[in-house]
């Protein structure tokens, strides 16, 4: 039953993976790693096709396309029953991220070829892979918040051991990011911990099933909850998601983590880590507490507006390009909270919050691709001149053609340029929000001039204006660099300039959870 | 008449005695001798409570004798081991000042 | 029909150029490119080790290394390979088929000849759509879209395309990008044909953003030439920074006007908007609310104000003459300014609907910026400075021409002067890339001040006949296109009641007449000229120019001959708005306020040729450093009245000096919070660990202590509290 749903082989074949890399010799460990990543996104594209030629129709939390469902842990003490559900499913929310993950990971092993320690750097990835498939696969609270705290064990190690020995607060940068890392996502994950826990026991359904919850709020039978109830669920279980999202004044570990990850570590965090929280928030914030984050919906949207203006400003005179990607990210996730504010909030137009909500969930998939992107760019660069200190390059595009172009086109994508994927949820987003929070929007908005600035001005410094004769050696992008890098530029423009695939995708599962909002909305 | 009051302030006097010695004593071997005393103390009251317990005949339950002897057996032990490691100890430091002894701090 | 129909093969061609030249002729041009031979020095044997480096070979022949430096100003290569040639060939193939069948479709449109029968509705039709997103009442649909006004716009911008290709053939001989430049050129084509054809303010935005594009990618296309400061020339690089920057700051303003208009409207359609009678229009919509219509409108006019470089935005225009003169030509005359005006164009029946302050808010700021571009222009130094600073003062005219013409006239005026302005402007700076090219040939080196020019009509006759008919039709001279086109904006600045409009325009009229044939003069003319000094005379720089190639001057002759007639279209009001009054040549030369233009043209051309051809350079120069007062407005007017010197205080002061401090902000108080808490705990634990003494004396009376505490709160809470 278990092993006859590709669910779980997208789930557990990486774990197999890890223990082969493992056990096999070094010189065939990385085609074993790049074989069973390979795998993952094959099985992963064959759940879309299935599902593509039979109607297009992904379903939503309540009619996953594909789900799997038994009792895993099932234990009574005193009064008190326990249920976890080996429950797993995917719908419209959840198979972009959950390709976007198989995709990126395979790309990382691609990037990660050549590095030290390969075969334990490789397993971790895919060790990684796992904890993260689980956490957009599960359907079940608890399940969902077990594999959110495995995935902290093999990023901790891959920050730690493989990352940079840049000097910070008197320890290697890698052991303090590795660290900060660990510990503040421990900080939020405990509260999310007690946010699920409450929800358990107050609904008494002894299942922490979301389909559950939801059915619940639907048939307006909702035993839990005034909004008061929900507000104080909504700011624990959101805590987690704010810190992995990561939402101002939380935000401060992602600098760090990312200066000082390796490569293909910064392309994961930023690509896929961080839409976990985004994930959580539109899966379980919005869905099972449509009321609490109605309540939050004003601060949701003032935050975002923060996010997006104060992440591009501080872009703006960084000096490290890990660095200002990460503000970067930082402004773009702010997008997203925009989106979901906006189809959080209580009043406004269902189309445009609907639109809304859409382009938030595109963002989160283009920001994943074109974020991914640019740190593999930087990967590239400080690979090859061993630096990433802005200021130092100057004209390079001389020396390293491909790479200039690949990271001007991933830059152009970032600052949200039409035809590529950014563009599309940007544009949605920004229009659509407007009609339900005008001013948070418009100030937003303006995050189209720093943006530009920012990435236009670093390229500038980087590769373009007066040759600095220091970088007369250096080598342009390989073939197997070049392959990520490649790679996602061809997705970035296929959804940048056919973007219905995926939003026809995403669109039942968000008119599922806007469903619920209004249902909720008229108690 | 000696009644259970009798071997409870026995008990107590003992204690304090034994307490006084192992807190302010410095030679090991004098807090150690401190710290049988309290133990003894305890054996006293033990069975002072067993044997004049009026709910229940001591015939049928010898629970504070028990007890007692458990503790004298696990004094002579702790006597040893203790004794063994103050030996040890003053081997290494040449002293049996608990004062000085402080290799465990922080 | 289907003619009208199948338009969409004029859209997506260069597209399709782009994409085989980028993909495939390209790759075909580097692949087949020599071999660097290996000279003796490390450095560059080191370089040529690297075969898989492509720009390696665009850069150097078998230069040393002290020729790098003037490499970076423009690689070239030996010779052009076959790849690179067809792709210029096809570029220009592709662009010719797509220019044919756009005039094709403005001559059966406006019945000249007659191939489809089919009579395009007024209202257009749709040639192309696909959805992105639809649900409820917000509808993200991609769709094309063509009109009269489409057609009007894609002539120009096919024609001038093609021109500009054709020419860069000439221009950019040798080139080490040569591929790359009509790759992009075709891109540039593309993006504005997007805005041509869009149907949404969506595709709109769309295209406006690939425009910005195009012209960061042909701006910046000596990716490594250095800046020169003493001429006041930034480097390619920032110029096309600074290019797509400015216009995003305009952008904001669009997107709020859009956001404002779908919010109220819930659709991005042109026509739908524009709709009297549909819920969804604007006069529906915005009921009893137009002053927020009246606030986007003047939003989205913000939009044309960044790509159309108007006040305030104008800065970018001038520092993007460091593309190739072709670029300049094209961005000038058909693709990126152009967009601005074609958008208000556009949108006019929005604007109609609006209050009257768009319409003024449109006109005034086209005329503030018409007289103040034509006031820096008079002292600039640079040929094809003037020529931006000319640009900007006839981008204004277009759009007093769009404020003044009111809901009955429509769109006409404006695009009618953008429809002449576009092949005089192309030739004026194909001309003056023609004369670049030439000097760069004689002197090896760039040149572009007119100090360093001078008779340069004998040489190069062509050049300077075809330059002097563009001079007459800016300067509005009579029976060329640009008298037409522009007289008659003013003429309706003064018949609509707009004297203030009118006067300011009257004015730059002269002033545009006197800073072109001052230009005219400098670059071909001089003291000891023929024909009173227009035709020749001393050369003031070094070597001996040559008339440009035929590939050059083809474009040049063709484009004079536009720039005489395309003002003789006089139906063109009526064929842009059904009903519109057309314009009528006999009550033109009727009307004395024509006559009273012209005079002020006159007297513009007068002056500059008394100046110039009577005085010396030197004299003149002398004279101005002496008189104070005119010291004070020849730097003022040099340095553009100090607009690009506040912009850039205030972005490295003010925005930059934010942005230090949030960067400060954020590492000192949020992260310093987080790593605050971090030491306090650890701070903590260093203190509390103190209480292990590792005495085992102090622990018993801890443990003794503790107990002893504990029986006390037992006892007490046994005895007392019950």
């Amino acid at each position: 039953m278990i092993f006859t749903s590709d669910l779980t082989w997208i789930l557990f074949l990486p774990v197999v993976g890890t223990l082969a890399v493992m056990a096999s010799p070094a010189r065939v460990a990385r085609w074993v790693a790049l074989v069973f990543a390979a795998v993952v996104f094959v099985l992963s594209m064959v759940i879309f096709f299935r599902v593509a030629v039979n109607g297009y129709n992904f379903g939503d939390l309540n009619h996953p396309a594909d789900f799997i469902h038994t009792s895993w842990i099932s234990f009574k003490a005193g009064n008190v029953q326990f249920n976890i559900d080996y429950f797993l499913g995917v719908d419209g929310l959840s198979l972009p991220m959950v390709i976007l993950n198989a995709l990126l990971t395979m790309l990382a092993v691609i990037g990660g070829w050549e590095k030290k320690r390969v075969k334990e750097y490789l397993a971790l990835l895919l060790l990684l892979e796992t904890g993260v498939m689980g956490v957009f696969l599960s359907l079940d609270l608890l399940l969902f918040y077990l594999f959110w705290e495995v995935e902290l064990a093999p990023m901790f190690l891959l920050i730690g051991i493989w990352g940079y020995d840049t000097m910070k607060h008197g320890m290697p940068g890698r052991i303090y990011s590795a660290w900060k890392f660990l510990l503040y996502t421990f900080f939020g994950s405990l509260f999310m911990l007690a946010g699920i826990l409450l929800l358990y026991f107050k609904l008494g359904g002894n299942t922490a099933s979301m389909q559950y919850f939801t059915t619940h709020f639907l048939s307006g039978i909702s035993p839990i909850f005034g909004w008061s109830w929900q507000l104080l669920t909504f700011l624990l279980i959101f805590l987690a998601f704010a810190i992995k999202i990561p939402m101002f004044p939380f935000h401060t570990w992602l600098p760090d983590a990312h200066t000082d990850a390796p490569t293909e570590v910064s392309v994961i965090l930023a690509a896929i880590l961080l839409k976990m929280g985004a994930y959580g928030l539109i899966r379980i914030c919005f869905t099972l507490l449509p009321s609490g984050i109605r309540e939050f919906a004003p601060w949701l949207a003032v935050l975002a507006a923060i996010n997006i203006i104060y992440g591009a400003g501080i872009c703006l005179v960084q000096k490290d390009m890990k660095r200002l990607i990460a503000y970067s990210s930082v402004s773009h996730m702010g997008i997203v909270l925009l989106g979901v504010s906006a189809a959080a909030a209580g009043f406004g137009g269902m189309a445009f919050r609907q639109a809304a909500l859409t382009g938030a969930t595109v963002q989160m998939f283009s920001h994943g691709l074109i974020t991914g992107l640019l740190f593999f760019c930087v990967g590239v660069i400080s690979d090859h001149a061993h630096t990433r200190e802005i200021a130092v390059f100057g004209g390079i595009a001389k020396k390293m053609p491909m790479l200039a172009t690949l990271f001007t086109f991933a830059g152009l994508a970032s600052l949200g340029l039409p035809g590529l994927a950014g563009f599309v949820a940007e544009y949605i987003t920004f229009t659509s929000s407007y009609q339900v929070w005008a001013v948070v929007t418009i100030v937003s908005v303006f995050t189209m001039i720093l943006t530009a600035s920012y990435l236009l001005w670093m390229l500038k410094r980087i590769f373009y204006g007066p040759f600095n004769t220091k970088w007369s050696r250096l080598l342009d992008a390989n073939w197997r660099e070049s392959l990520p890098l490649v790679s996602l530029a061809v997705v970035i423009v296929f959804v940048g300039i056919f973007p219905s695939f995926l939003i026809r995708l995403i669109t039942p599962a968000l008119s599922n959870i806007l469903h619920i909002v209004t249902t909720v909305g008229l108690h | 008449m000696l009644t259970l009051n009798h071997f409870l302030v026995l008990g107590a006097i003992l204690f304090c005695i034994g307490l006084y010695g192992a807190l302010a004593k410095r030679n090991a071997i004098a807090v150690l001798m401190g710290i049988e005393i309290m133990l003894n103390a305890v054996n006293v009251t033990m069975i002072g409570f067993s044997f004049f317990n009026k709910v229940k005949p001591y015939s049928t339950y010898l629970t504070g004798q028990i007890f007692a002897i458990f503790i004298i057996t696990v004094a002579a032990a702790e006597a040893a081991v203790a004794l063994a490691m103050i030996i040890s100890i003053y081997r290494k430091r040449s002293t049996v000042d608990v004062g000085e002894i402080n290799m465990m701090k922080w | 029909m289907a003619f009208y129909q199948a338009s969409w093969l004029i859209l997506l061609s260069p597209l399709f150029s782009f994409a085989v030249i980028i993909f495939g002729t390209r790759m075909w041009d580097l692949a087949t490119r020599a071999r660097v031979n290996a000279t003796s020095s490390p450095e560059a044997k080191a370089e040529a080790e690297e075969e898989s480096d492509i720009h390696m070979m665009e850069v150097r022949g078998a230069h040393g290394e002290e020729e790098t430096l003037e490499d970076d100003e423009d690689p070239k290569v030996p010779r052009l390979t076959t790849g690179a040639r067809v792709s210029a060939y096809l570029g220009i193939v592709i662009m010719g088929l797509a220019c044919i069948y756009s005039w094709l479709l403005l001559l059966d449109s406006t019945h000249v000849i007659n191939i489809s029968g089919y009579t395009l509705p007024a209202n257009g039709i749709q040639v192309l759509s696909y959805d992105w997103f639809t649900q409820g009442t917000a509808n993200y649909i991609v769709a094309f879209h063509l009109d009269t006004l489409a057609i009007t716009m894609m002539v120009v911008v096919t024609s001038v395309s093609l021109l500009v290709q054709f020419y860069s053939q000439g221009y950019m001989e040798r080139s080490a990008g040569y591929a790359r430049f009509f790759s992009y050129l075709s891109l540039f084509t593309f993006s504005m044909l997007v805005i041509t054809f869009a149907q949404n303010f969506l595709v709109m935005f769309i295209g406006w953003e690939l425009v910005g594009l195009s012209s960061y990618l042909l701006i910046g296309f000596w990716i490594n030439k250095e800046a020169k400061p003493r001429e006041d020339r930034l480097s390619p690089a920032t110029a096309a920074i600074e290019a797509f920057i400015t216009t995003r700051v305009g952008d904001v303003g669009f997107m709020i006007g859009i956001m404002i208009l779908f919010a109220q409207t819930g659709t991005f359609e042109f026509g739908v908007l524009a709709s009297k009678t549909d819920p969804h229009g604007v006069a529906q919509a915005f009921a009893g609310n137009s002053g927020l219509l009246t606030v986007a409108m003047i939003l989205v006019f913000c939009g044309a104000i960044g790509k159309s470089a108007q006040l305030p935005l104008t800065v970018w225009l001038p520092p993007a003459m460091e593309g190739p003169t072709p670029v300049s030509a094209l961005i000038h005359a058909a693709t990126m300014v152009a967009a601005g005006v074609y958008m208000v164009a556009r949108t006019f029946p929005l604007f109609a609907a609006a209050g009257p302050a768009a319409f003024q808010v449109v006109a005034w700021v086209g005329a503030i910026t018409a007289i103040y571009a034509a006031l820096t222009a008079l002292t600039q130094r640079d040929f094809k400075r003037v020529l931006a600073f000319s640009t900007i003062s006839q981008l204004g005219y277009m759009f007093v021409g769009l404020g003044v013409a009111g809901a009955a006239l429509g769109p006409g005026p404006g695009m009618f002067h953008l429809f002449t302005h576009a092949f005089f402007k192309a030739l004026l700076f194909l001309g003056a890339g023609s004369v670049i090219h030439a000097l760069h040939h004689a002197t090896h080196r760039e040149v572009q001040e007119m100090e360093k020019m001078g008779g340069l009509a004998k040489f190069m006759p062509i050049t300077a006949i075809t330059w002097l008919v563009a001079t007459l039709a800016i300067s509005g001279f009579p029976f060329f296109s640009g008298f037409y086109s522009k007289d008659n904006i003013i003429g309706l600045a003064y018949q609509h009641g707009y004297y203030g409009l009118y006067a300011v325009t009257l004015i730059t009229a002269g002033l545009t007449a006197f800073y072109m044939l001052r230009a005219y003069i400098l670059a071909f003319g001089g003291r000891d000229g023929r024909v009173g000094g227009l035709w020749g005379g001393t050369y003031r720089g070094e070597g001996h120019p040559h008339e440009s190639p035929l590939t050059i001057t083809i474009p040049l002759v063709l484009l004079a001959i536009a720039s005489i007639f395309a003002g003789y279209w006089t139906g063109m009001f009526s064929y842009i708005q059904p009903g519109a009054e057309n314009l009528n040549l006999g009550v033109v030369f009727s009307d004395p306020l024509t006559w009273i233009g012209v005079a002020v043209s006159v007297v513009g051309l007068i002056w500059a040729y008394v100046l110039y051809t009577r005085f010396e350079l030197v004299a003149i120069h002398d004279f101005v450093e002496n008189n104070a007062v005119l010291r004070f407005l020849h730097r003022l007017t040099l340095r553009k009245f100090y607009i690009d010197d506040l912009y850039t205080l205030f972005i490295r002061y003010v925005v930059l000096g934010i942005s230090h401090i949030e960067a400060a902000f954020d590492t000192y108080v949020v992260d310093g919070i987080v790593n605050g808490v971090a030491q306090a705990v650890t701070g903590m634990g260093r203190g509390v660990r103190h209480v292990e003494t590792g005495r085992v004396q102090s622990y018993m009376a801890g443990f003794f202590g503790g107990v002893a505490i504990l029986a006390i709160v037992v006892f007490v809470l046994v005895a007392f509290v019950k």
